[in-house]
């Protein structure tokens, strides 16, 4: 409970808010220009948020020639800081996170390689009428939100689609959603540049996103979920196809969230002609209160064109919510490869052991 | 009619057409929106010859060598781990001679500016695939001279696998590795040391670079050879100038064995435009600096060059072997070379923020040519022994010696003899295929430089442009033909 009330208290001194009946009165207005930006001048509620994961890994890298590398390292997966703001109809989202300034591989970041932040989402919506949302800036995209926020263990592991580069879980862009009568879910298109929010457009095509979610309107199937997704896509300056077809079988209850889903790529890494599967198969089970269990299978044929490149994970998890916001993980995954894929990709083939905390406000 | 905005707006006339172009935007994209005339430059470059193309086109290598349906990185003797040193990008124009502090010439790399650690296949293949191009752009005005050469590539990248196999081994049960200091009888190298050891006897780079007026050297203005207009010395701004001295200060506790702080007084310096082809818009200058005397006659001038990252596979984390861009040149020339200092002005720091190589620029430093192989040096005989010298040497790179002091030639060894005319003949079988690819992407880059324009079709904004100080140090390169 302690906690419980220092985090309400933090909340509340957080909270730029002032009513406006509280606003003391100016005797006389001056004349005066407005501020050079407007963000919290308006007496509208926000609010503050944050979320940060920590994480200590080490990593054992397989060789093909029996010889095994290994490194360990503390990290920082995610740290995001965002505000949100609503007014009747009217919402805003604004999340920042910390990233690499160099990209893996390369030595040449900002400041050494100093981790800065960079805007994760940035987005203005308007409930259109009580069925239909609309947003626009740098907005959530469709497909791996629903997964990942089916899985539920971000601070465990992206979800493959991400990690894959198969999709991205932010655009550029709109996306317009509607809810569907008696509850049963939610239909959704949006237009991106279709590059991901870490990419400048390189085209003038434009990424289109499709998705539907659909779940019994009652009853103890209600958490089943069936999702669908397609996104008509192109990715750099020649144009190439970029579509995704994913499918997936979700279950969101409450201490049992789980699904499988399939995703077809047609056109990967700037190739037209390159196709690519991803299958995925997780669990995130809560037995007792508290004690998260987590399992995922990931199968992931980089070229299916290419009987040998191809890439399996297992990962499994357990971890224990220490307090509301506090959460501690401690996971193992290990990930096998086709013959093909360790000769592209080198150190593809490891076993990972990684202790993970999550505190979320 | 179009369904969609998603592909419509600018259809690839063919999927190969479309990878090429965005692979070329990615990986130069921060240099096509900050110094686009720059970038400009080297794509006509590489549009006018297929070499230059290879030499400027490594993030496409790169770019199939991930690909699994390409055969580029396909290999029954792939070994992932441990990675070697590596050059980098060993292709053949990027061996030649450099000058020891002894005033003897060695064969070395002498581009090491991707040089990391990487599968030795990396860099076996790109030398080989390299050979295979240079065999079928040798002997230029004499057909049939060139389709001899062209019937012989299998021997060619043969002799280059088989001479690499035998030097791993040699070197994994502890053969030297041994400094080659002359041509030993091979026509290409025997004119490569002949033309180095001229040139350096007569400090032709100060003829060739210099004006002396009475007693005070500075480094000319405009084109050096009036037959080459793209190769330009220019003023550089004061703020670029005024850096330099402290740039060599620092530069200076780089060196194995530094000369006296008095040796790199800088006399002058000039901004050098029309070198290298990967490298053609990045930052270059020479600077003439006092050496050993106040006299005239024995002033250095030096390279200073600016670095990006290496563009190699990777490997297992943390990714990257070096803590900076100027330690991992430094490190990487001390591991591969026979001698540590076989330039021993090669030191590297940072200079108005930019990473930058300092080294030697002396007309000693011949390079390998590709437009040189042509008459007794591009025979079916020449490029085969050219070959064989080549893959030992790339061996001997290979077997430099780790951080933690371990080799691992005894690995690459093991792998290799599983099927020694097996692996030599996958290698000519792999390289030549992707040459011949690689004069086709030669054609589609043409094409799409035609079709696009020099940006490749990226969206270039105006706010991408530099601040004044960077306008004024990238300057104004010397127009490129390039068709």
């Amino acid at each position: 409970m302690s906690i419980r009330r220092t985090v309400l208290a933090l909340s509340l001194a957080l909270t730029p808010a002032v009513a406006v009946a509280q606003t003391p009165a100016t005797p006389e207005a001056i004349p005066t220009a407005g501020p050079s930006t407007s963000a919290g001048t308006t007496s509208f509620a926000v609010r503050p948020g944050l979320e940060v994961f920590g994480q200590y890994a080490l990593r054992l890298v397989d060789g093909s020639s029996g010889d095994t590398a290994w490194f360990h390292a503390f990290d920082l997966p995610r740290a995001h800081a965002s505000l949100g703001a609503s007014y009747g109809p009217v919402q805003g989202r604004f999340v920042l996170e910390a990233v690499r300034s160099a990209s893996e591989g390369a030595l040449l970041g900002v400041a050494g390689d100093s981790l800065v932040l960079r805007v994760r989402e940035a987005w203005a919506g308007a409930a259109i009428t009580r069925w239909i949302e609309l947003r626009a800036g740098v907005v959530p995209t469709l497909t791996i939100p629903e997964i990942e926020g089916t899985w539920r263990l971000r601070a465990v592991a992206p979800t493959p689609l991400e990690v894959t580069g198969l999709g991205a879980p932010a655009d550029l862009g709109v996306t317009v959603r509607a809810r569907l009568p008696a509850d049963v879910g939610w239909v959704a298109v949006g237009a991106y540049n279709g590059e991901g929010y870490t990419n400048r457009e390189l085209n003038r095509g434009k990424n289109f996103e499709a998705a539907v979610a659909l779940h019994f309107p009652r009853g103890a199937m209600r958490p089943l979920t069936l999702f669908a997704s397609y996104v008509l896509g192109s990715s750099g300056t020649g144009l190439a196809r970029a579509d995704r077809l994913t499918g997936a079988l979700l279950w969101q209850g409450d201490r049992v969230r789980a699904g499988v889903s399939v995703t077809r790529g047609w056109g990967v890494d700037d190739d037209g002609t390159r196709g690519a599967l991803l299958v995925e198969g997780f669990a995130r089970i809560e037995p007792v209160t508290r004690l998260l269990v987590g399992l995922r299978a990931t199968w992931w044929q980089r070229d299916d064109r290419v009987d040998d490149d191809h890439v399996l994970t297992l990962l499994g998890s357990v971890g224990w919510r220490l307090f509301e916001p506090l959460e501690v993980h401690v996971a193992v995954s290990r990930q096998t490869a086709g013959a093909r894929t360790l000769a592209a990709l080198p150190g593809t083939e490891n076993t990972e052991l990684r202790a993970v905390t999550r505190v979320v406000f | 009619m179009c369904l969609s905005l998603a592909r419509c707006a600018e259809p690839a006339s063919d999927p190969r057409d479309a990878t090429l172009r965005s692979v070329f935007a990615r990986a130069d994209q921060s240099l096509l929106r900050s110094r686009p005339s720059l970038v400009a430059g080297r794509y006509a470059r590489m549009a006018r010859g297929a070499y230059d193309f290879y030499r400027g086109s490594l993030p496409l290598f790169l770019h199939d060598w991930r690909d699994g349906a390409s055969e580029l990185s396909r290999s029954r003797f792939t070994l992932d781990l441990p990675q070697p040193w590596s050059a980098g990008d060993p292709h053949l124009e990027n061996f030649g001679t450099l000058r020891a502090r002894d005033g003897s010439l060695a064969l070395e790399p002498n581009d090491l500016d991707g040089a990391d650690r990487a599968p030795y296949l990396w860099d076996l293949r790109r030398l080989t695939v390299g050979l295979c191009l240079a065999a079928r752009l040798s002997n230029p005005d004499a057909p049939e001279a060139r389709a001899a050469v062209e019937r012989a590539i299998p021997d060619i990248v043969r002799a280059a696998a088989t001479a690499y196999a035998g030097a791993i081994a040699a070197h994994a049960g502890g053969a030297a590795r041994a400094r080659v200091t002359a041509g030993g009888g091979d026509p290409v190298l025997d004119d490569l040391f002949r033309r180095g050891q001229r040139d350096a006897d007569r400090r032709r780079e100060l003829s060739d670079l210099t004006v002396l007026t009475g007693a005070r050297r500075t480094i000319l203005r405009g084109a050096p050879d009036t037959t080459d207009p793209e190769s330009l010395l220019a003023e550089l701004p004061e703020a670029a100038r005024d850096a330099l001295p402290a740039l060599l200060s620092r530069y200076r506790a780089t060196l194995l064995a530094p000369p006296p702080a008095e040796y790199f007084t800088v006399l002058d310096s000039a901004r050098e435009y029309g070198g290298g082809v990967a490298s053609w818009p990045r930052v270059r200058a020479l600077v003439l600096v006092r050496g050993p005397s106040e006299a005239p006659d024995d002033d250095v001038i030096l390279e200073v060059k600016e670095l990006a990252d290496s563009v190699v596979p990777g490997g297992p984390p943390p990714s990257v072997w070096f803590d900076t861009v100027p330690a991992r040149l430094v490190a990487s020339a001390r591991a591969l070379w026979a001698v540590p200092d076989a330039d021993p002005l090669w030191g590297a720091d940072s200079w108005l923020g930019l990473p930058v190589l300092v080294r030697t620029e002396s007309a000693g430093h011949k390079t390998i040519r590709v437009d040189r192989l042509v008459a007794t040096l591009g025979t079916p005989e020449a490029l085969t022994s050219l070959a064989r010298h080549l893959g030992a040497l790339v061996a001997r790179l290979h077997a430099a010696p780790l951080p933690d002091g371990t080799s691992v030639a005894p690995a690459i060894a093991s792998v290799v003899a599983r099927d020694l005319a097996g692996f030599a003949q996958e290698q000519a079988d792999v390289s030549d295929r992707y040459a011949v690819q690689l004069l086709a992407d030669w054609e589609r880059f043409r094409r799409a430089l035609t079709d696009r324009g020099p940006s490749l079709g990226l969206p270039l904004d105006a706010t991408d442009a530099p601040t004044p100080d960077q306008r004024a140090l990238f300057g104004t390169p010397p127009a490129v033909r390039s068709l």
